[in-house]
């Protein structure tokens, strides 16, 4: 079964070009415009293997998700690869002290995008 | 049977937004079999138009992908160059630019040459037996003046290769250039271009500040050294001249731009006073150390040695095992005791002058600059100088001094003011020549110090 990323980005032309990128490697993409969006498909019983975040939403910010993630025992596991567009040194330290498992500054090369997907969750 | 037809007639009509129209019951089975007919034909087209859109969408996708590949391409690549610390080690940076690059422009092979302001960057990746033709040949062009961009399809000065060269040039410098040789796969694009382009004009600007920087700083160094040359300098001037019954003496030493090593000294020696002046070869830190080294020696020196003559020769053997070739001090060594006795030893320095009442005469002595002859048997000249007479030194800045034209003061307009000193104070008197030479001099620039003084003897 093909792995399944979850992303959660409120940037439509971002999540498409993520979304395509992710499909033509062949993982499994589930959606999610906030931050709220993600938590209440996790609770529905979405099981990502892996979760990209991006950190200014609105409603739930990337950092809150983070935190809630990191809280529970179901979901504590979920490797997340944080995307922030701040690109402050201060946002990546916070990301990082949450839990994140490696940060990632926009514009981020979708090659790298890839890449990095790779080297936490393996191959689709 | 035909109720049901009817029905389902009546249900496609409603699809396509119409009412059935009348018909007879034996041709309800043909017009089902029509509308089917129909139904097909285009849902087929539909199909048919998804699937093109669906193709556009993902060329669109891949389009913008691209973009957003080079997008963060530059931003990080502008980031690497950004960073400002000195020295800048480009090396460092265009690896890191080059590992970003790969992925927006799969490249076989990279040659990138330039010659910073701090480095020669060869930096080669790749195939070498291909790099090194792809080097030899542009290294016949010289400067690049524009993209070169090869096509692998047709055989060209470089064999069949595809090719992909941009200059680092900005108005200010030519800096080299970055070529890419051979893709992944498929052929260097307009876009590949345009990327390359842009992240050579990138490097040219931050080697453009790199250069700008290092100016600066070096402008900044020699600022200091400069500063630093001036308070040695004028630290090594004596703060209070002696004075004994019959003899003043006034002395000023004013620094050049650049500066240089002019130097007086004045005080008690042999029943007399001993002033020097004197010029040290070169100018900035290196001459007014060596100028220090000189009157350290001098001051020294003449506590045993009591003979003027002996003094200047001892301090030229001592000049000489210290000097390197290119160094030496013109100096003039005058001896005035209080009967009116002047003593004088010119080590390669001009000639000093008497001057009393408005009439003036030159005294000269021969030797040769200190630091260069060792053994060598200095003249000593003894002249009687009457009372109410001036004696006055002086370095090369006076006679040297140009204005605006870029004519020099020279001796005869120095001797006119001598004529027209017009005082008893050696102080009134060495501020005379010394404005004299500044009016004149006025608003050009002075390469050499200015020193004169002046000893009165009533």
């Amino acid at each position: 079964m093909a792995k399944l990323v979850m992303l959660v980005d409120d940037s439509d032309v971002l999540r498409k070009i993520t979304v395509f990128n992710l499909k033509k490697h062949g993982y499994e993409v589930v959606e999610a415009t906030n931050g709220e969006e993600a938590i209440q498909k996790l609770s529905e019983g979405v099981k990502p293997d892996l979760m990209l975040l991006d950190i200014m939403m609105p409603k739930m910010d990337g950092f809150t998700v983070l935190k809630k993630l990191k809280e529970s025992d179901e979901w504590k596991d979920i490797p997340v690869i944080v995307l922030t567009a701040k690109g402050g040194e201060e946002d990546e330290q916070t990301a990082l002290s949450l839990g994140a498992t490696k940060v990632m500054t926009k514009p981020f090369s979708p090659v790298q995008l890839i890449q990095e997907v790779k080297k936490v969750i393996g191959d689709a | 049977m035909h109720e049901e037809l009817r029905g389902v007639l009546e249900r496609l009509c409603a699809l396509a937004g119409k009412e059935l129209p009348e018909i007879a019951d034996e041709e309800v089975p043909q017009k089902v079999e029509e509308c089917l007919e129909f139904v097909e034909k285009e849902l087929k087209e539909y199909s048919k138009q998804l699937e093109e859109y669906s193709m556009m969408m993902e060329a669109h996708l891949e389009e913008l992908t691209r973009t957003y590949e080079e997008l963060a391409t530059l931003f990080e690549v502008n980031k690497i160059l950004g960073e400002f610390e000195y020295p800048y080690k480009t090396l460092e940076r265009v690896k890191r630019i080059l590992g970003i690059l790969k992925n927006a422009i799969p490249f076989k092979g990279v040659v990138i040459k330039l010659k910073t302001p701090d480095e020669e960057i060869d930096y080669r990746e790749g195939e070498s037996e291909i790099l090194q033709k792809v080097v030899e040949k542009l290294e016949e062009k010289g400067e690049i003046q524009s993209v070169i961009l090869v096509d692998s399809l047709k055989e060209s000065e470089f064999g069949r290769m595809n090719l992909l060269v941009v200059p680092v040039r900005s108005p200010r410098s030519y800096w080299g250039y970055i070529a890419l040789v051979e893709k992944e796969e498929g052929i260097f694009t307009a876009a590949d271009r345009k990327m390359i382009e842009s992240v050579a004009q990138q490097v040219s600007s931050a080697l453009d500040r790199v250069a700008f920087m290092k100016d600066e700083i070096e402008r900044q160094r020699m600022k200091e050294q400069l500063e630093i040359a001036k308070n040695i300098q004028m630290s090594l001037f004596p703060k209070v001249l002696p004075k004994s019954d019959r003899i003043t003496v006034a002395a000023s030493s004013t620094p050049a731009i650049h500066v240089g090593g002019d130097y007086y000294d004045a005080f008690e020696y042999a029943g007399g006073i001993l002033a020097v002046v004197a010029d040290v070869s070169g100018k900035g830190v290196p001459a007014a150390l060596l100028m220090s080294s000189a009157r350290a020696a001098l001051r020294s020196m003449s506590k045993t040695i009591k003979d003027l003559k002996k003094l200047i020769y001892e301090l030229n053997n001592m000049l000489c095992e210290d000097l390197t070739e290119d160094r030496f001090i013109t100096m003039v060594a005058m001896l005035i005791t209080d009967d009116g006795k002047l003593t004088i030893v010119n080590a390669g320095h001009d000639p000093i002058y008497v001057v009393k009442d408005g009439s003036f005469w030159s005294v000269e002595a021969e030797g040769v600059p200190l630091g260069i002859l060792p053994d060598f048997d200095y003249e000593d000249k003894v002249v009687d100088v009457p009372p109410g007479s001036f004696v006055v030194a002086y370095t090369d800045g006076v006679p040297e001094a140009r204005n605006v034209e870029g004519e020099e003061f020279g001796f005869e307009r120095l001797e006119e003011v001598l004529k027209n000193l017009d005082t008893d104070d050696p102080e009134k008197a060495m501020l005379k020549i010394k404005n004299s030479v500044f009016e004149f001099s006025r608003g050009a620039p002075q390469h050499d110090d200015t020193t004169i003084m002046v000893i009165r003897y009533s």
